[in-house]
């Protein structure tokens, strides 16, 4: 999968979290789900549910830990995607 | 130690999520989920734990000026009796913590003994307001003062005469917003 559809399909995934909708206008690899989007922290625990679900893979709590900007989403994928 | 959170029960309440056993697996440990389960009202138990580790969180990162990340269930809940006030364990530390459940809102905070918290509604809150209820609280002379905060996003309010620097927490969620602040600085 290539890294353009992780992030289209991760974008879709997060918007209905999303508090500040000016962040998504710019979505991008440094995009902070907490700062940039304001999605409040028990929703992030529903994003990583619904990358879960999305991707068929298991967000283990170390990698969950990490989980804090688009690109940390998309490395944590494409790591679990390759495994 | 300094650290809030603050929930918004209408809005936290609206997704029933005490038996979504993946969601409930993310943040809590066995014993807390069997806990949350056992309670009389297991959505307002599982908010109440949330909101534990959210304040402790806030106290744990600035304790030892820690980068930010998503680990709810390294946080270790257990209640006192009483079931008002509760300990939160972490990396052997631990944190004392205080929560008041209303019909609207469940607050909770960490305990040093010398605090003081205000729940402020949205649709009436001001920064200024802030500002003016802390320097009232503290006794402070009506200093300019300015709120910052450091690279690890932690709100202290600087006091430019003094020179001074007062820590304090803020959570926001919902139609509220919840203050925290230490006595003990002044």
């Amino acid at each position: 999968m290539s890294e353009k559809e992780i992030i289209t399909r991760l974008k879709k995934i997060v918007e209905p979290y999303v508090q500040r909708i000016e962040g998504m206008a710019n979505f991008h690899e440094e995009t902070d789900f907490l700062n940039d989007l304001q999605i409040n922290s028990a929703n992030l625990v529903d994003v990583v549910l619904d990358v879960e679900d999305e991707f068929d893979i298991e967000i283990d709590n170390d990698s969950m830990e990490g989980m804090l900007t688009v690109g940390d989403a998309k490395s944590i994928i494409q790591k679990k995607l390759a495994s | 130690m300094i650290g809030n959170d603050i929930i918004d029960l209408k809005v936290s309440l609206a997704n029933k999520r005490a038996e979504n056993h993946r969601f409930l697996r993310k943040i809590f440990n066995q014993d807390e989920i069997l806990t949350i389960w056992n309670s009389k009202n297991p959505e307002l138990m599982l908010w109440q734990f949330w909101s534990m580790k959210e304040a402790a969180y806030k106290a744990h990162q600035r304790k030892f000026n820690l980068a930010r990340k998503l680990n709810p269930i390294s946080y270790n809940c257990s209640l006192h009796s009483g079931d008002i006030s509760g300990t939160v364990e972490i990396e052997r530390e631990t944190y004392i913590l205080k929560t008041v459940i209303n019909p609207e809102y469940i607050h909770t905070w960490v305990d040093s003994g010398k605090n003081i918290q205000k729940v402020y509604d949205n649709k009436s809150y001001s920064r200024r307001d802030l500002i003016q209820d802390i320097i009232l609280e503290l006794g402070l002379n009506n200093s300019y003062t300015s709120i910052s905060k450091d690279l690890n996003g932690i709100p202290s309010l600087f006091l430019e005469n003094d020179n001074k620097s007062i820590p304090f927490s803020l959570s926001h969620h919902g139609n509220f917003t919840a203050l925290s602040i230490p006595l003990i600085m002044c």
